[in-house]
């Protein structure tokens, strides 16, 4: 014991004195924001701050500093700072009118001769406020309750059809196939059907720039687009990774209930969106016709009785 | 992950870099490949380490944001692998918060370490045998790649002892399965790095069974709610031990999840 408390002592000593010298010779970093809106004009007076981990008191793990600023009117900022040891810059920028935006820099993640890991130049997209809208949301994290036969999903209600849930309308329709030869041995398709024409579903991509948007999609679905079948697929084999298609950050639009018109053009619908891969997933359905909006007020969810670990807190 | 989900793909940014080259039969945490399931040395690996869960529901909460078990592609510095004071120091000073990457330097540090004291270990994992080696160069690849298995059970290419520590040479004498049993998880904790990366920051296959819901829930993303802690700034990552160090208003989901998921109510 006196001997781990004479080594502490020793090691807090050195802990003093290297702080002192490695200060002076930590690299310094130097940060170029630019801040965009979505069709990539510069926006100008835009609230930044860029977060850092700093060397904590004794009796803390972690503690933080920031640089705050504003952008110039090219939409730039630009600061430095001696490095304080900090795994990663965080940047956060905000404007009244937008939805925040961050985004991560771990300088771990590159190379120690490429100048992008102490000078960092990142784009942010900032995204407007819309009009968010009260929508049916929800996070699911569902099983199949039964395989090898089509199950429709009610997405206002929440909830499976009967006799499998409380829902009546067969918005998505799931039928999943499982061939378990043992628990690591297993071919799986799941089969994400629409039944009705004109209905469907289209991925869409994030790109990096708007990833850490307080709005994930855009603030509207697309008109045409819908594939009205989805296959996910997923494959194991004993000592090899899954295999498939499964992507736990894939994104989605969707249009439901679609009526359309003699000439087959879309009379009717309801659009809505989804951030995640079946069967967990966060869905937001549009109440209104034809409305493509899909930006969610968290206020105003129109499904009621929802658990916490149920409940849609983002737009 | 691969102690819990053998199916997990072994990744190259947990093997040392000099190691790359090298037919991976002869790493460390492939040696108990050489013997059969009658020898207790077959067991000395992670994989498969913990698959038993007993019919358990197996959840994992984990955080895509954590810092102590976050991914590290490269070779620990080498200063964090010499004598403990330094690494308190280096710890202070150059990766904040504390302890951040220390899982994955903790693993590559096996056989790499100045000392078996605090962070990786002086023998076996990482460490090269130098009755292989060639003038002042290691055998190379090509070469090593054809050492027989009865060679490398005796005398394996990566080297199980240290000037501080030979004890686990035993294990190539006639009572090394004896010696694997008694001393088996302390020579897979100094002795055998884990390939894969760690699970609480990872999603594992095995817990998302086909057609169920999925057991796996990254906090970082799934359970940050009303903003984060003021005096934690962007990226407002889950830390380490956030279920406790951050307040309830913040991460109660987590405990409703918890809650829902073992029927506590």
């Amino acid at each position: 014991m006196k001997i781990i408390v004479c080594q502490l002592i020793i090691a807090l000593a050195v802990i003093c004195a290297s702080a002192q010298t490695s200060t002076k010779s930590a690299p310094e970093w130097k940060a170029t924001v630019k801040v965009v809106d979505e069709v990539g004009q510069p926006v100008a007076d835009a609230n930044v701050e860029i977060g850092f981990y700093v060397q904590p008191p004794l009796d803390q793990s972690v503690a933080m500093d920031s640089i705050v600023g504003k952008t110039d009117t090219n939409g730039l900022f630009t600061t430095s700072h001696l490095s304080t040891g900090s795994i990663s810059l965080g940047f956060q920028v905000t404007k009244v009118g937008y939805y925040p935006t961050t985004k991560g820099h771990e300088f771990a993640k590159f190379k120690e001769n490429d100048p992008a890991k102490w000078n960092p130049n990142v784009t942010l997209v900032l995204k407007k406020i819309g009009q968010p809208i009260p929508m049916y949301a929800k996070s699911v994290n569902l099983g199949m309750p039964v395989f090898d036969k089509p199950t429709g999903f009610d997405l206002m209600a929440g909830d499976w059809i009967a006799p499998y849930g409380k829902g009546i309308n067969a918005d998505i329709v799931f039928e999943a196939h499982l061939d378990q030869r043992a628990e690591n041995d297993a071919d799986y398709n799941l089969t994400v059907s629409f039944p009705k024409t004109g209905d469907g579903i289209q991925e869409f991509t994030v790109s990096e720039a708007e990833k850490g948007s307080g709005l994930l999609s855009s603030h509207e679905a697309p008109t045409d687009g819908y594939q009205s079948q989805w296959v996910q697929t997923r494959n194991r084999k004993p000592g090899q990774p899954e295999k498939g298609n499964l992507d736990l950050n894939r994104n989605y639009f969707f249009r439901i209930r679609t009526v359309l018109d003699e000439n087959g053009n879309v009379k009717s619908a309801f659009y809505g969106k989804i951030y995640g891969d079946f069967l967990k997933f966060r869905y937001y359905l549009n109440p209104t016709p034809n409305s493509r909006n899909v930006e969610f007020d968290p206020k105003q969810n129109l499904l009621g009785g929802l658990k916490s670990t149920e409940q849609v807190s983002a737009p | 992950m691969e102690a819990i989900d053998p199916s997990t793909a072994p990744n190259n940014n947990m093997v040392y870099s000099d190691w790359l080259p090298y037919t991976n039969r002869l790493y460390s945490a492939n040696w108990n490949n050489l013997f059969t399931n009658l020898d207790f040395r077959s067991t000395l690996t992670w994989n498969s380490r913990l698959t038993n869960f007993n019919g358990a529901q197996v959840y994992n909460f984990y955080s895509s944001g954590e810092e102590v078990l976050r991914e590290w592609d490269v070779d620990p510095p080498t200063n964090i692998l010499s004598a403990a004071t330094q690494i308190f120091a280096d710890y202070w000073v150059s990766h904040t918060p504390v302890a951040s990457y220390v899982w994955v330097w903790q693993e590559k540090g096996k056989g790499r370490a100045a000392s078996d004291t605090l962070l990786g270990s002086t023998h076996g994992g990482w460490k090269f045998n130098s009755y292989y080696d060639v003038g002042t160069n290691h055998m190379a690849p090509s070469q090593a790649a054809l050492l027989t298995s009865s060679q490398l059970q005796t005398n394996a290419f990566f080297d199980f002892a240290s000037a501080s520590f030979t004890g686990d040479l035993a294990l190539y004498g006639g009572l090394g399965n004896a010696y694997a049993y008694q001393n088996h998880n302390r020579i897979l904790s100094d002795a055998i790095p884990a390939l894969s990366f760690p699970v609480g920051a990872n999603h594992v296959s095995r817990l998302a069974p086909l057609g169920q819901p999925d057991r796996n829930f990254n906090m970082n993303v799934e359970f940050k709610i009303n903003g984060w802690p003021s005096d934690r700034k962007s990226p407002y990552d889950w830390l380490h031990s956030d279920f406790h160090q951050v307040a309830y208003t913040f991460t109660y989901k987590l405990f409703d999840e918890i809650v829902n998921d073992g029927n506590l109510k």
